[in-house]
């Protein structure tokens, strides 16, 4: 976890389903404020996505130039994670 | 990036799936049985009742109901194509499925006219209502995976196999000329070659990065290769119709259809090795008996092209007829029912995890408290899928026999297969028991 920037980060590579799933969930239980959840994964983690909303979290995303994808997650209430994600994903989508 | 997801809601009920592939070794055991009944005589060629009895029962009562349940559930959760009214559809096409499938097995055993123009009308009608599902399905799919043109075209090849088996059923009830052998071969090449064949490779493309966490198939292979076989299947059907229409040209055929006959060869050779390749390379060694099936049917595959060509240049007239046969029961044996098998294990697993997990978030919105939900592999232990991969090995080695030593090990090789089945129908009903409880609350 990187405290300056809120950034927890999670890597989705080589876990077999539904371990993106369940430790992706995991991760987001324990979620502070002002902290986003970045996961980096090989596809795109299509089961998390329907289970964000109601537990009231959003999220953006952006393919590298190795085509990992990042996604980044983060509590709709929260405007400083808000803040801290969608800052990093601008870098991510720069770089 | 737009983020769409794949819910609950999009998946058919569970029992949808479920009816198929718990139909589906219920016929493995039958076909099993009756190679045990006819002993030396079910497998002694490809004309005999007995095998055309056989082979139909494997290959559309187990094989084709797998695929059938597999992709009512699968499309939607691979290619985000949700199949309407899944449940009714599901019924009229499981119940005309297996009236007809029975009744073409009785029909070949019998020679009943009667019986191939109902089970015609029958398996035409469940794979038309079938392929007009899931080509909307699919027309329709929101997701751009790869495997979504490939499946289009399994689709189509289903189609083509069944119109010449139509054809072939009433050349049997006397209604039309037989087409033997042209049919019969353009039937099992659509059949084997376009249905099974484009299926299992299309699906590949999804569930063996996903599965064994291997690297992806190569684009290239993914974007191309199917569109290709089809279209040698294509110019394969009518490379074959004209020669047998125009004497003058025959030669000149001949020469195409083995040029195209090493495509297909060298694209299925290459589809194999690249797995292999693919699974040698895993970015992650887990002990998995999944990864196994795929392994056996690889080495089936190539063992089965191999033996295809060899009877093919065999000078001997009756050494090329047996080599061809026992080419397709390699086909069968060794590729197809390994993968269908190992894919079928990890389907089950994911479907019931899946369908528990989208319960829980249904209970969570609804203020109740969770249920347990097991992790997959905790569906169907480890320990029963290695001993089904204990009994395919025992299989696969018996199996050749049956066509070169008839006498000898025709009933051995059914006693197994039908252990084979029926150990999968026992995993299959436990599977479907835990998650009952599960989803009732009940589990430990």
């Amino acid at each position: 976890m990187n405290s300056e920037t809120g950034e927890v980060f999670l890597d989705l590579r080589g876990l077999e389903p539904p371990d993106p799933f369940v430790r992706s969930i995991e991760a987001l239980q324990h979620l502070q404020a002002g902290q986003y959840l970045h996961l980096i994964h090989t596809r795109l983690p299509v089961m998390l996505f329907p289970e964000l909303e109601p537990r009231g979290f959003v999220s953006d995303s952006c393919q590298d130039v190795q085509q990992l994808f990042h996604i980044l997650v983060w509590q709709q209430t929260d405007k400083a994670a808000s803040i801290n994600a969608k800052n990093h994903l601008q870098l991510l989508k720069k770089s | 990036m737009k983020l769409e997801g794949l819910s609950l809601q999009q998946a058919p009920p569970i029992s949808v799936p479920f009816r198929f592939f718990i139909a589906a070794p219920l016929f493995g055991i039958f076909s099993a049985l009756l190679v045990v009944g006819l002993g030396e005589e079910s497998l002694v060629s490809r004309w005999t009742p007995g095998t055309l009895a056989i082979t139909h029962g494997l290959l559309l009562g187990f094989l084709t109901s797998i695929m059938f349940g597999a992709q009512m559930q699968m499309l939607p959760v691979l290619a985000g194509a949700v199949v309407k009214n899944p449940k009714q559809l599901s019924w009229i096409i499981q119940l005309a499925w297996i009236a007809g499938v029975l009744l073409l097995q009785f029909a070949f055993m019998r020679g009943e006219a009667w019986a191939f123009q109902l089970a015609a009308v029958l398996l035409a009608g469940a794979v038309l209502v079938f392929a007009g599902s899931s080509g909307a399905a699919l027309y329709r799919a929101t997701s751009n995976i790869a495997s979504v043109p490939g499946m289009k075209f399994a689709l189509i090849a289903l189609l083509v196999t069944i119109i010449w088996g139509v054809v072939l059923g009433l050349g049997h009830s006397g209604q039309l000329t037989l087409q033997r052998p042209i049919g019969t071969n353009l039937h099992l090449m659509w059949g084997l070659l376009g249905w099974v064949g484009l299926l299992i490779i299309s699906v590949a493309y999804q569930v063996v990065p996903l599965f064994q966490i291997t690297d992806a198939y190569p684009k290239k292979m993914t974007r191309f290769f199917t569109p290709a076989v089809f279209t040698l299947l294509v110019l394969r059907m009518l490379a074959v119709l004209i020669q047998s229409q125009i004497e003058a040209n025959g030669q000149a055929l001949t020469y195409v259809l083995v040029f195209i006959d090493l495509l297909l060869s060298a694209g299925l050779i290459a589809f194999s090795l690249i797995t292999l390749q693919l699974q040698k390379r895993r970015l992650r060694k887990v002990k998995d008996s999944h990864q196994k099936f795929w392994k056996v049917a690889c080495f089936g595959l190539l063992t089965s092209i191999l033996c295809w060509w060899v009877a093919r240049w065999s000078g001997d007239p009756s050494y090329t007829e047996l080599g061809l046969f026992l080419s397709v029961t390699l086909f069968i044996a060794c590729f197809v029912i390994p993968v269908v098998t190992g894919m079928l294990y990890k389907i089950v697993a994911f479907l019931i995890w899946f369908h528990l997990q989208g319960m829980n978030t249904e209970r969570m919105m609804a203020g109740q408290p969770a249920i347990k939900v097991p992790h997959m592999k905790a569906v169907i232990s480890e320990k029963r899928i290695k001993s089904q991969l204990m009994l395919l090995y025992l299989a696969i080695l018996v199996t050749p026999f049956v066509v070169i030593w008839p006498a000898l090990s025709s009933i051995p090789a059914g006693v197994v297969w039908m252990g084979y089945f029926s150990m999968m129908l026992y995993n299959l009903c436990y599977a479907y028991l835990e998650y009952r409880q599960y989803a009732a609350g009940k589990a430990a």
